[in-house]
């Protein structure tokens, strides 16, 4: 167990290219971090300097509070789990699983002794014996993450782990993971381009995009207050609706424009964000959760509400996912899933099953606004101050 | 819709049952004769070494061109052997015998060379194509292609400074000089081997290296075993190659008891003054020395074609 502490770390790749941009972070002991952002962002180049497979840069990287920037992957009592299990298939699970501790030349009654039980704990005790190309997908991770633990090293690594599995064993094998940790309370960082696997694992998710980290916090954090446009437009599924608005501030309240339409803040935000009162009169760029978008009719509580034309609905049972068209267009942050709104209307709501809308109409909508989010137009910065 | 229903009716009857099979049954009509000739062609040399190995000298050239054995005699194959008697050499030979070997002697030498080449040969190039496919190191990919470019050089060129420098150095009819210059690696299995080596997922020796092993370590232990179907063909590719190598032991090793068997078959083709070649001796001595290698080509053969079509690990 350690902790893990990430200083400036940077790699740049021959030929000038920069995969990780001065990336600082510092990992608690028996913390379980997670490091999501798009394909390139850097997510994996940053987890590979932490093991040693990519040599740093620049920067100074620390495991337990001892400089390891230099130090060989093997002397820095790391274990990692790869995407594609990086099991070997001419040993059978016994011995892959026993590996690490050969090399280590544990002795040969405790070998036996710490593969028992770390097959144990996986529930591969009946698979010992065979060989990988024989066990299924779900099987062969868990062999790549006993070969991991049975080191009882001081931190764990894993790379995507789960992206080769299917959606059910997915679920599945993430709260196995999940528990796993909380068990052994090994420090642990996780690399993953799945928000929800993300927000689900973490106790802290960092978020990066373009080799830089954007924001580190708790998943609830990174839900409710997103540090800039980025983060805001890729956590969160169907993402936060993000449109280019103005507001004034009048003597009862904030008047945010909504395209032709606008939605009154109660004059307590300014309170609460005293930054926004030096936006009065200029563009920003505001934002929504579709969580916080009623079907009005649903709502009669909610008194501020827009009027928009119901471009598609998506009934999945459990709630309705409505695009609407309200006279704004989507504001591109870039990097954020943009197949969440093919359609450009630019403004999604969560509904109930309940809602009686339909597709073509054109109905009310209501809005939570206390829950509104607003970012400088040129920075991408959250209005927080 | 009845034009789509009529065109669909029409398509059905344009292959109907029977069409289909006549056109299958020819199809697989001639791909049979195709088969059928290329195995007859394939095996036919065998076959008229086997007729003329089993025929006594005299009667092959009273010009009897029969697909059988000709005055049968399994005498030949004991003459070789260095089992028959001189009146058993007389009746099939019809003179006195004027060139023999020791064809056991020969099959050691043989069996010793081609073993010491392939056991050279594979583990050299393997650790080259490793170096060549995963580790860094300056100029890499200008070297491999540099090392590569010796593919285009004809084996003759190299006879000469080879013989010179194995007679400098006293391995003239000595094991190391037969088996020098083919020992440590050859471009085409490094670069055969270098190709799959390359299709290893790089993630495999990433776990092995945080699990702590070095690079001889991965190599051996996790490399190794994971391309044994290749590392297999290979060696028996180079096994075959080094079996019928025929040239330079023929400059290198003048000393009978050190002749393989490529050379030593060389006594039979031996022409004496009055007397035609013992043809018959020759091809009963080639099947027998071909013997191993068609044994090994049949417990393996299968395993080699297999693994020249493999491409990589999932």
């Amino acid at each position: 167990m350690a902790t893990v502490e990430l200083e400036e770390l940077t790699k740049i790749y021959p030929g000038g290219v920069k995969a990780v941009d001065a990336m600082s972070l510092s990992i608690d002991d028996g913390e379980f971090v997670v490091f999501v952002g798009p394909s390139g962002c850097g997510k994996s180049t940053a987890l590979r300097m932490v093991a040693g497979l990519e040599e740093i840069s620049e920067g100074v990287l620390r495991i337990g509070g001892n400089e390891m920037t230099k130090v060989h992957p093997r002397q820095r009592d790391i274990a990692m789990v790869f995407q594609n299990y990086a099991l070997y298939p001419h040993l059978t699970v016994r011995k892959n699983i026993a590996y690490p501790l050969k090399l280590a030349k544990v002795p040969k009654v405790e070998m036996q002794e710490r593969v028992q039980r770390t097959a144990e704990v996986l529930q591969l005790s009946e698979y010992l014996d065979r060989k990988p190309g024989a066990l299924s997908g779900g099987q062969r991770q868990r062999v790549a993450m006993g070969r991991a633990i049975v080191r009882e090293p001081s931190v764990f690594l894993m790379d995507e782990p789960l992206s080769n599995l299917d959606a059910k064993l997915r679920v599945y094998m993430r709260s196995e993971i999940s528990r796993i940790q909380r068990e052994l309370g090994v420090t642990t960082i996780y690399v993953t381009h799945d928000q929800v696997e993300a927000m689900t694992m973490g106790d802290r998710v960092a978020v990066l995009k373009g080799g830089v980290l954007q924001q580190a916090d708790k998943p609830s954090v990174l839900y409710s207050e997103p540090a800039n446009l980025f983060v805001a437009g890729f956590i969160g599924s169907p993402a936060m609706n993000l449109f280019e608005s103005s507001i004034q501030v009048e003597e009862q309240s904030i008047r945010v424009r909504v395209g032709q339409q606008s939605v009154d803040l109660p004059l307590e935000y300014l309170d609460q964000f005293p930054a926004l009162r030096s936006y009065d009169g200029e563009r920003l760029v505001c934002g929504i959760r579709p969580d916080d978008v009623y079907d009005a009719a649903l709502n009669p509580g909610l008194v501020q509400r827009l009027q928009g034309d119901v471009a598609l609905l998506e009934k999945l049972g459990s709630e309705i996912v409505a695009h609407l068209d309200v006279g704004v267009r989507r504001f591109e942050s870039a990097g954020a899933d943009e197949t969440e709104d093919e359609l450009g209307t630019g403004f999604i709501g969560r509904f109930r099953p309940q809602s009686e809308a339909r597709a073509g109409d054109r109905m009310e909508v209501a809005l939570d606004v206390s829950a509104m989010h607003f970012f400088d137009l040129a920075t991408g910065e959250a209005i927080r101050s | 819709m009845t034009n789509i229903a009529d065109r669909i009716e029409n398509l059905g009857s344009a292959l109907e049952p029977s069409a289909r099979l006549r056109r299958l049954g020819i199809g697989r009509g001639a791909a049979w004769l195709i088969l059928i000739a290329i195995l007859v062609v394939s095996l036919f040399p065998f076959w008229w070494a086997l007729r003329t190995g089993l025929s006594t000298n005299g009667n092959l050239f009273a010009g009897d061109q029969s697909l059988l054995p000709v005055g049968y005699t399994d005498n030949n194959f004991e003459r070789v052997l260095g089992t028959a008697s001189e009146a058993e050499i007389l009746e099939s030979l019809g003179r006195e015998n004027t060139g023999s070997f020791d064809f056991l002697q020969s099959l050691k030498v043989s069996v010793i060379v081609a073993t010491a080449i392939t056991v050279g040969q594979v583990l050299f190039s393997a650790m080259a194509a490793y170096a060549f496919a995963r580790l860094k190191f300056w100029g890499r990919d200008k070297l491999f292609f540099l090392f590569l470019s010796g593919l285009m050089i004809p084996p003759i060129f190299t006879l000469i400074p080879n013989l010179v420098l194995v007679k400098n150095l006293g391995w003239l009819n000595s094991y190391p000089g037969i088996i020098a210059p083919f020992f440590f690696m050859t471009p085409f299995a490094v670069f055969f081997l270098r190709q799959f080596f390359l299709g290893i997922s790089r993630e495999v020796e990433e776990a092995a290296l945080l699990d702590g092993a070095g690079n001889f370590r991965t190599f051996f232990g996790i490399i190794v075993p994971m391309s044994a179907a290749p590392i297999a063909t290979l060696s028996i590719l180079t096994y075959i190659t080094a079996w019928n190598e025929f040239l330079w032991p023929l400059v290198v090793a003048r000393a009978p008891e050190r002749q393989p068997l490529t050379v030593a078959l060389g006594q039979f083709t031996a022409q004496q003054p009055g007397t035609s070649p013992d043809w018959s001796g020759l091809m009963a001595g080639t099947l027998l020395a071909a013997l191993p290698i068609i044994v090994i080509f049949l417990i393996f053969g299968r395993k080699v074609v297999d693994s020249i079509g493999f491409s990589g690990i999932k």
